[in-house]
């Protein structure tokens, strides 16, 4: 070997040695984080048809974000955040999805409000070992079965709530015949489920179930049908617009006496579906469920208010503003037990261990080895038209019921 | 415009599928999957244009068409084990058999009267995907399974884009060939005059339920695509959404020309995309642009973007070169 090629085989074996190292210092660095930064794609929808669902549940959460930095971050890591719109549609969302992944190469994802876009993302999420934690998606098909990196449903998902109304129609409300009224999707599938289950093993007859489209214009042939059963009890899982409507008949055909409990879903802000029912007499015997601790505590309600007004002083929070902060908090939560040293993989064990009881929720945040749902255990509350009244005791879902 | 199409046409098919052969060594997948999204819109806008702009019929029941094509593909697959090679085709004539049968009482139809019959049919085509839980899982969503092209597994859309970039050539390829044939150029007769093309000699029902049957075969390619790079299919994105997004992608570009129709899918695919860096106040506006984009297009464009740059261009050649000063010879003087 002439000495010019030992110098050669000298500088490839250099060369081998430090791409060897800078290829060991890039493992060790997980994408999205370094020494002061930890980079989070937020995303949701900020336009088209549902932008309501998205636009002041992502200000919670990057308020809450924004908060942790203004403290100082987390073990000396400022957040930065990659804002991204879904508009609640699979395509898109997938596509935001890879580009925070391949592009932006952030640590963690962080976003969804429709479920059935989030689990048009979840194969490739599963794939690539990314944590996903979904923003205020409350499906269930995303977190069943659970997958290792998706982690949601931080208000509770449709067999939480139908659960919840049949225990409380069934327990305190002593029904024997119930009724129930649920949209012929995902969402009513599943509320549909929980509810017949609890029912049945409360010892309660199911003695209607209708199911209806979302866009549904009339009402009336299913509300004649709830009637014809003559139930103790009308479940519902309908949406805002139909369950306006649902109200509107059961009160003008008299059905007054029946108590009727909704789902959050259908009423996220009472005063507006009191005012839009328009029929004071059909507010008598309401009941809904509620995953927040803010109708109870009105001082808790003004706190997050106010922050939110101090980030956004420009916009009036909406309905669905708090439903942005629990995931945020959870996320929080894992990074601060995590310490500095971040993976992907250590987080999604840091977040299986998440046992949070934040002052916002009715119930504690935790997820588990086989659990990706957060929420289990939301509070019934009255509502008369004018005034919310919490009733007492909180009602869980037992994690089989409608499985 | 009959015969073969020119070699220069034949040649940008082969530079698309080396294309497809190329990029996904060179970019991130979110690249690659907006590039695989644009091109199964391509196959689809160019199958409803087949209809719309070809044969003059506001028929919107391509959607559904597009949704038995993904099923069938998928299914086929997952339940018994038939490869994309043949599942695909088989999906895409599924929706050409159901687009014939369609095709048979609503070209009795006109205008806006078939608009809503078609209109209506892809709704109910919705509420199967919604309700028919046993094969379709209904409103939770099917989950499928990543296809096999001989053997070899199609995962992701970094192995997806040389099968879409050679499907989206094939059936330009084909367009190409169609819109230069007997049976294209009856198509666009029927467009113009139903009466001067049943004059010429013209089966007019025939051609119109080609029409359907074909545009509803390129709708199940357009099917069988998303089956390549997607993992996810739920009844909520077979709705009246995406079949405005491709009507929009049609009308802009400019219906009855391929070109039109590329350059459509190109602009509205890649413009939310390009909005992603406009500051978050704005993005709720993207909507109301959407609309007038459309609006403006149909006031000031009748034959979309494609028909004014052809203008243009034609109008630049009529003028010609300027005219050169010719020169003069010197006038020999006397001596």
């Amino acid at each position: 070997m002439t000495i010019g090629m030992k110098r050669l085989a000298g500088a490839l074996a250099l060369g081998i040695a430090a791409a060897g190292v800078a290829v060991t210092a890039k493992a060790q660095t997980p994408p999205g984080v370094t020494s002061n930064e930890i980079v989070i794609g937020l995303f949701g929808p900020l336009s088209g048809p549902l932008v309501a669902y998205g636009v002041d549940p992502l200000n919670a959460a990057k308020m809450v974000y924004d908060e942790v930095n203004a403290r100082g971050g987390i073990h000396g890591r400022r957040i930065r955040l990659v804002i991204e719109d879904d508009k609640c549609n699979g395509n898109e969302l997938v596509g935001v999805v890879k580009k925070l992944v391949t592009v932006d190469n952030v640590f963690i994802l962080h976003g969804g409000s429709c479920t059935a876009a989030i689990a048009a993302a979840q194969e490739y999420v599963l794939r690539e070992k990314v944590p996903f934690v979904m923003l205020n998606a409350a499906g269930d098909n995303a977190v069943f079965p659970a997958t290792r990196y998706m982690f949601g449903s931080f208000q509770g998902t449709q067999r939480v709530y139908g659960s919840a109304l049949a225990q409380f129609a069934v327990k305190d409300l002593k029904a024997k015949r119930v009724a129930i009224i649920v949209h012929d999707d995902d969402y009513g599938k599943a509320n549909l489920a929980a509810a017949k289950a609890v029912v049945e093993r409360l010892g309660g007859q199911v003695v209607a179930q209708e199911r209806i489209p979302p866009a549904i214009a009339d009402i009336t042939a299913p509300v004649l049908n709830l009637r014809a059963s003559k139930p103790d009890a009308i479940l519902s899982g309908a949406y805002p617009a139909p369950a306006v409507l649902l109200a509107q008949k059961y009160g003008e055909f008299g059905m007054t006496a029946i108590p009727l409990l909704q789902s959050t879903q259908g009423m996220p802000t009472p005063s507006v579906y009191a005012k839009n029912v328009g029929n004071p007499d059909a507010l008598k015997n309401l009941y809904h469920t509620w995953s927040f601790n803010d109708i109870a505590d009105e001082a808790l309600h003004k706190k997050w208010v106010d922050m939110y007004k101090k980030y956004y002083p420009d916009r009036e929070p909406g309905p669905f503003m708090v439903t942005g902060i629990p995931s945020a908090l959870a996320v929080v939560d894992t990074l601060q037990r995590m310490g500095r040293d971040l993976t992907r993989e250590k987080f999604v064990e840091a977040m299986e261990k998440l046992n949070l009881k934040s002052d916002v929720m009715t119930g504690p945040l935790q997820f588990g080895p086989g659990r990706r749902d957060a929420l289990r255990s939301v509070v019934v509350v009255k509502f008369d038209g004018k005034t919310q009244k919490v009733m007492p005791g909180i009602f869980a879902w037992n994690g089989k019921d409608g499985n | 415009m009959y015969g073969a199409p020119p070699p220069k046409q034949l040649a940008a098919l082969g530079l698309l599928v080396l294309a497809g052969f190329v990029l996904p060594h060179a970019l991130p997948d979110y690249f690659l999957y907006i590039g695989n999204l644009l091109m199964m819109y391509a196959v689809l806008a160019l199958g409803l244009d087949i209809l719309l702009g070809w044969t003059g019929q506001f028929a919107f029941a391509h959607i559904a068409f597009y949704g038995f094509g993904i099923y069938a593909t998928a299914l086929l697959n997952m339940r018994l084990g038939i490869p994309f090679v043949l599942g695909m085709p088989i999906a895409a004539a599924v929706a050409a058999l159901i687009g014939l049968l369609i095709a048979l009482p609503a070209t009795r139809l006109r205008t806006v009267y078939l608009a809503l019959a078609t209109y209506a049919f892809a709704e109910c085509a919705q509420w199967v995907f919604r309700t028919w839980d046993s094969v379709t899982r209904g409103p939770d969503g099917l989950r499928m399974s990543a296809p096999q092209i001989f053997g070899y597994m199609v995962g992701n859309d970094r192995d997806a884009m040389p099968v879409i970039a050679i499907i989206l050539a094939v059936m330009l390829g084909a367009t190409l060939y169609l819109v230069r044939s007997r049976l294209g150029r009856a198509f666009c007769a029927v467009r113009d005059s139903e009466h001067v093309a049943a004059a010429s000699g013209i089966d007019v029902k025939r051609t119109k339920v080609l029409a359907f049957t074909i545009s509803a075969f390129y709708a199940g390619v357009a099917g069988g695509v998303y089956t390549l790079f997607q993992s996810f299919v739920h009844p909520d994105g077979l709705g009246v959404w995406t079949l405005v997004l491709v009507l929009t992608m049609i009308v802009v570009g400019g219906s009855g020309t391929i070109g039109g129709v590329l350059l459509g899918v190109l602009l509205l695919g890649v413009l939310p995309e390009a909005l992603r860096a406009a500051p978050r106040g704005l993005l709720v506006w993207q909507e109301f642009a959407y609309g007038l984009i459309l609006i403006l297009a149909i006031m000031f464009m009748p034959r979309g973007l494609w028909g004014l740059v052809i203008y243009r261009l034609r109008r630049k050649a009529r003028r010609g070169p300027p005219p050169q000063a010719v020169p003069v010879p010197a006038l020999e003087r006397e001596p």
